[in-house]
């Protein structure tokens, strides 16, 4: 019963995942700017493989599912630094290209 | 001293995690390797000792479950809008907010930029720790002043306790 149980979560959860991943790709493909990319990266990088890493429980294999949960903690700690080193670069490189258009336009004024 | 202890144990309980293995060689090998790193940590760290925190160690403890569980609610909420968003029906006034933090230091500064870094429907663009404002990018920026109450009220209980 309980293993009935844990394939139908562990199925659901990698449904779910999919799911995400795939809404994620979508965003990627359809945003034009880097910030709202990096939400739709965000949506694969966080929830998206946490579901699917999640989704091992369905094996009921002890090791299989310690190591998920290792990774799942190891993505939650990196997956906001990538993000914030691409938003940080993303937004010092529009002050400058902004600081640019403007010693430009004051220079042909 | 008690966090340091803190750090080897919790240190040593990730690599038997991933070694999946409690032999006794294992878990002397592991509060060896586990104690060096954090001996070594201390060596090459910032010279300046972080300000002890007003927050007794245990108190912090029981505070991480509030912290892990909000965080979740957080995750599950922040999910949801974007994925709305992303399919064309959720919020679309997207925009970058500035939010007043508070100078708790570094280890809470990084603590709030990772909670909320999390969470897909905000981006940390800057974290200035010593003018105390964080640069978020959210997905529904039409009320700024929403944004920053909702993030200082999610610091009050989810964060506080835990990384002051």
């Amino acid at each position: 019963m309980i293993s009935i149980l844990l394939d139908v979560v562990g199925g659901a959860l990698l449904l779910l995942g999919l799911v995400l991943l795939t809404i994620s790709l979508i965003g990627v493909l359809r945003l034009p700017d880097t910030y709202g990319q990096l939400h739709a990266q965000g949506l694969a990088a966080g929830p998206g493989v946490i579901a699917v890493l999640a989704s091992s429980i369905a094996t009921e294999d002890a090791t299989i599912i310690t190591f998920a949960v290792l990774a799942i903690a190891f993505v939650a700690l990196t997956s906001p630094v990538s993000g914030h080193a691409i938003a940080r670069a993303a937004h010092r490189r529009g002050d400058r290209e902004a600081r640019k258009a403007g010693g430009r336009s004051e220079g042909q004024a | 001293m008690p966090a340091l202890l803190l750090r080897v144990v919790v240190l040593t309980a990730v690599y038997l995690l991933a070694l999946t293995s409690l032999h006794p060689g294992d878990v002397l090998v592991g509060l060896v390797l586990s104690a060096l790193l954090v001996l070594l940590a201390r060596r090459v760290g910032p010279r300046r000792p972080p300000p002890p925190s007003p927050v007794p160690l245990g108190s912090r403890l029981a505070g991480v479950p509030a912290l892990i569980g909000g965080t979740l609610v957080d995750l599950v909420v922040g999910t949801w809008q974007t994925a709305a968003r992303l399919v064309g029906r959720g919020p679309t006034r997207a925009g970058l907010v500035e939010v007043p933090i508070p100078r708790g230091g570094a280890v809470s500064t990084a603590a709030w930029g990772v909670r909320v870094g999390f969470v897909p429907d905000t981006v940390v663009v800057e974290l200035d720790e010593e003018r105390g404002r964080m640069l978020l990018h959210v997905l529904d920026a039409s009320d700024p002043e929403a944004v920053v109450a909702a993030q200082h009220d999610s610091y009050e209980r989810r964060q506080r306790r835990v990384f002051p």
